[in-house]
């Protein structure tokens, strides 16, 4: 569908001008020469900020190993892709690149509606459907309003990152009208380019995991910019009068009612673009607001294209796309420049890997922020192509190279689960389609289930001899890690060291200061597993998950969490709110207070945006979906479950989206997937 | 000093009740105490010079003198793309109109 046509060759040089031009730049002193950035050349770029551009700096230091380009968020308009500061670390240097909001909003836009260009529009004979009219100018004005106010609703996150930032309200407050003006361009063109391709835009959703489309030096992200105008057309009686809705007004009333007075700063890290940084009721309405337009413009498009998906593009572009993001992590790695080329261009959340390496634990997350979303990406790419070769019985040389990269970004991604997961639901899916009957299906998986717990119990103990097999250790090890993260471990305390030592719990529930110190979810953890209502013989839910936890690598993030949880009875039924992270980070002091430690569950975000509610209703009606849908994607939706139960992929836009798209097309499961 | 109070009002916050300028305005060599409560601001002056200025009627003196919050240099950027945006803008909404316009005619 990418056709070659009389504009393709304009699109590209007007690309390639996009990106070259505003780093190419150089209007600073006359008779200002570059130099090669070494120790002794350092005090003239410390000097000379705001003259030299990005490229003519790549030019003069190409080879240079040294150097480690980071876009600068807190740039002046006039010194954007220009070498803003050096910081010399000893053995390498950090580069700084001006970056700036009014600039980048509309440039970085521009880009992807430039790359969202070259699908060709389809017309009305050859996919029979209708082509979407534009958007009313009204439904721009608003949501062009609406991102513009996040200017004021999280000032703290903008004030940040931003030079220039002013919060007055007024006429003069250039800054904020350049930032209205620029959603207003962006939106109208995005309108224009993007929703004539509307019913094309599926075959091409992989490419979201590619071009992530996070601005720089802001808490906003493209697609969901795009989504939300979308949303606004899809507003009518009958959503507003859909239970979802409904359930959805009263959430918010309470979670306005419920919300800390305490005006904490969140610091979004590597999920900005998709959470909210501030706990303020105007930060908390935007939020609001923005999730419903944002799931309503998704659904509004996948259900009124989700018939003209051509399966064996999409198949094809997840390989594409999978395999360009493991090449621009590899390029990125091995050249900070174009680290900062990627950065910018795809607007990644957070600078891909400068090393090969693990690092402090992590794993190779190459052009990702998060490891485990790109895992879960390379997962769906291979898991959706075994499908193909299976059912097709045909496969290309240059399939079978794509397939590879692939497997080898997963690899490198170090996510033991999605390969496991690979495995288990490859497994079921072959027993299903190769049996003859539903008796003989039903006794092979199983033998097939048996025979893959007992082979992935042998690798695990192979592999993490660390792990203990005392039953009492595995079943309180959570409590404990959940325990020696509370405030009362802020200092050494040996007193309730040795209770946890002896596991002598009921003594811990008698300390004067147990009600203050720990929260309300470790006590309900602990009040759990020493409760004498246990059945015997039977694990406790405390122990339960608590060896689940051991057995999937979790036990230190979710006792963490467990730590950090102190919910009241409101917000524990109705959580805190879309993207509200703030009450969880600042309503209980616990003794860890550095760096972002995110749950590590997306059911545990789930549970602390939406509260049991949301989780309740969610859970019920995936799972209906699932055991009901005609649909092979059901296999998909399965396969990601069980990723999500331990990863926090639902805060990336990519993975969320992905996950929408592939929740709704199960529901709609009246059709097989190759059709 | 008096004539300027609604721009340093706007630029230092209200002014205090009994805030008498004539203090400063007697006495060249004035010296200025910081006031508690009062957060420190950050002024700037056209060269680009700096000052901290840790009480009212400090920041009230340097203002009546010129100087003001906004850095400058930048502020005739923010303006510029706002101009320019305000004209990508309006000619981007109106083109369609021009063109049946001139297909008309």
């Amino acid at each position: 569908m990418i056709i070659k046509n009389k504009y393709f060759w304009i699109k590209l040089a007007l690309l390639i001008f996009l990106i070259i031009v505003p780093f190419s730049l150089n209007v600073g002193k006359d008779g200002l020469e570059t130099k090669y950035l070494e120790v002794s050349s350092l005090s003239f770029y410390q000097t000379e900020t705001c003259e030299i551009s990005f490229f003519d700096f790549w030019n003069h230091n190409i080879g240079n190993k040294n150097i480690i380009i980071k876009a600068d968020y807190f740039s002046s308009i006039d010194c954007f892709g220009k070498v803003n500061g050096v910081d010399y670390l000893g053995e390498s240097f950090n580069v700084y690149i001006g970056t700036n909001l009014n600039i980048n909003l509309v440039l970085q836009s521009l880009f992807w509606i430039i790359l969202i260009s070259f699908i060709k529009i389809p017309t009305k004979d050859n996919l029979n459907v209708n082509i979407l009219k534009s958007t009313p100018l009204v439904n721009i004005l608003f949501v062009a309003g609406l991102f513009t106010s996040q200017i004021f609703t999280e000032s703290k996150f903008y004030f940040l990152y931003n030079k220039n930032m002013d919060s007055n309200l007024g006429v003069d407050n250039f800054f904020v009208l350049s930032i209205f003006l620029g959603f207003l361009i962006i939106l109208k063109i995005s309108d224009d380019v993007i929703t004539p391709r509307a019913s094309l835009l599926l075959n091409y959703l992989p490419f979201i995991f590619l071009v992530i489309g996070t601005y720089s030096s802001s808490n906003m992200n493209f697609y969901i910019a795009y989504f939300c105008l979308l949303g606004t057309r899809n507003i009518n009686l009958n959503v507003l009068r859909h239970k979802f809705t409904l359930i959805y007004i009263v959430s918010s009333i309470v979670w306005f009612f419920n919300q800390s007075s305490i005006n904490n700063y969140f610091d979004v890290d590597k999920i900005r673009g998709f959470v909210n940084s501030e706990n303020n009721p105007g930060s908390l309405m935007f939020w609001i607001i923005v999730f419903y337009l944002f799931l309503n413009g998704l659904i509004y498009i996948f259900n009124k294209f989700d018939h003209l998906i051509n399966f064996e593009i999409l198949q094809n572009n997840f390989l594409v796309a999978g395999s360009l993001t493991v090449i621009f992590g590899f390029l990125g790695t091995l050249n900070s420049n174009l680290n900062f080329l990627n950065f910018y261009v795809f607007g990644q959340n957070k600078n891909g890997m400068n090393t090969f390496q693990s690092v402090a634990g992590n794993t190779w997350r190459g052009f990702s922020s998060s490891a485990e979303a790109i895992g879960e990406f390379y997962g769906v790419a291979i898991l959706i192509s075994l499908y193909f070769i299976f059912k097709l019985k045909k496969v290309s040389p240059f399939q079978v190279i794509l397939i590879g990269i692939n497997f080898y970004g997963l690899l490198k991604t170090n996510d033991a689960a999605v390969l496991i997961s690979i495995i288990i639901i490859s497994s079921i899916y072959l027993t299903l389609q190769l049996t003859t009957s539903s008796k003989n299906a039903t006794k092979v998986l199983l033998g097939l289930g048996v025979f893959i717990f007992l082979i992935l119990s042998i690798l695990y103990s192979v592999f993490n001899p660390g792990i203990s097999r005392d039953y009492d250790f595995l079943s309180e090890n959570l409590l404990i890690e959940s325990l020696k993260n509370s405030i009362y471990f802020e200092s050494e305390n040996l007193y309730v060291e040795n209770l946890i030592k002896n596991s002598n719990y009921k003594d811990i529930t008698y300390l004067d200061d147990y009600d203050e110190r720990l929260s309300n979810s470790t006590k309900a953890l602990l009040e759990n597993y020493i409760s004498d209502k246990n059945i015997k013989f039977l694990p406790s839910f405390s122990s339960t998950i608590s060896i689940g936890s051991s057995l999937i690598n979790r036990t230190d993030k979710w006792g963490l969490f467990i730590a950090r949880y102190n919910p009241d009875i409101l917000e524990l039924t109705f959580g805190s709110g879309p993207m509200q992270f703030n009450n969880f980070y600042n309503s209980h002091q616990i003794k860890f207070t550095d760096g972002l430690i995110l749950p590590h569950s997306s059911l545990l975000n789930t549970l602390l945006f939406f509260g049991m509610t949301g989780v309740g209703f969610g859970l019920f009606w995936i799972l209906k979906i699932l055991f009901t849908t005609n649909s092979d994607l059901k296999y998909l939706l399965l396969f990601y479950i069980l990723n999500l139960l331990k990863s926090d992929s639902i805060l990336y836009v990519s993975s969320f989206i992905l996950f929408i798209f592939i929740i709704n097309y199960c529901r709609k499961s009246s059709y097989g997937v190759i059709t | 000093m008096e004539k300027n109070v609604t721009i340093i009002e706007k630029i230092c916050g209200q002014k205090p009740p009994g805030t008498d300028f004539t203090i400063i305005e007697n006495d060249p060599s004035f010296i200025f105490v910081p006031q508690s409560g009062y957060d420190l601001k950050v002024l700037y002056d056209i060269d680009g010079n700096i000052i901290n200025v840790s009480s009212w009627l400090e920041c009230a003196n340097y203002v009546n003198g010129g100087w003001t919050n906004l850095i400058p240099g930048t502020i005739n950027w923010e303006k510029n793309t706002f101009i320019v945006y305000l004209i990508i803008c309006c000619s981007y909404l109106v083109k369609d109109s021009v063109l049946r316009f001139l297909n008309k005619t």
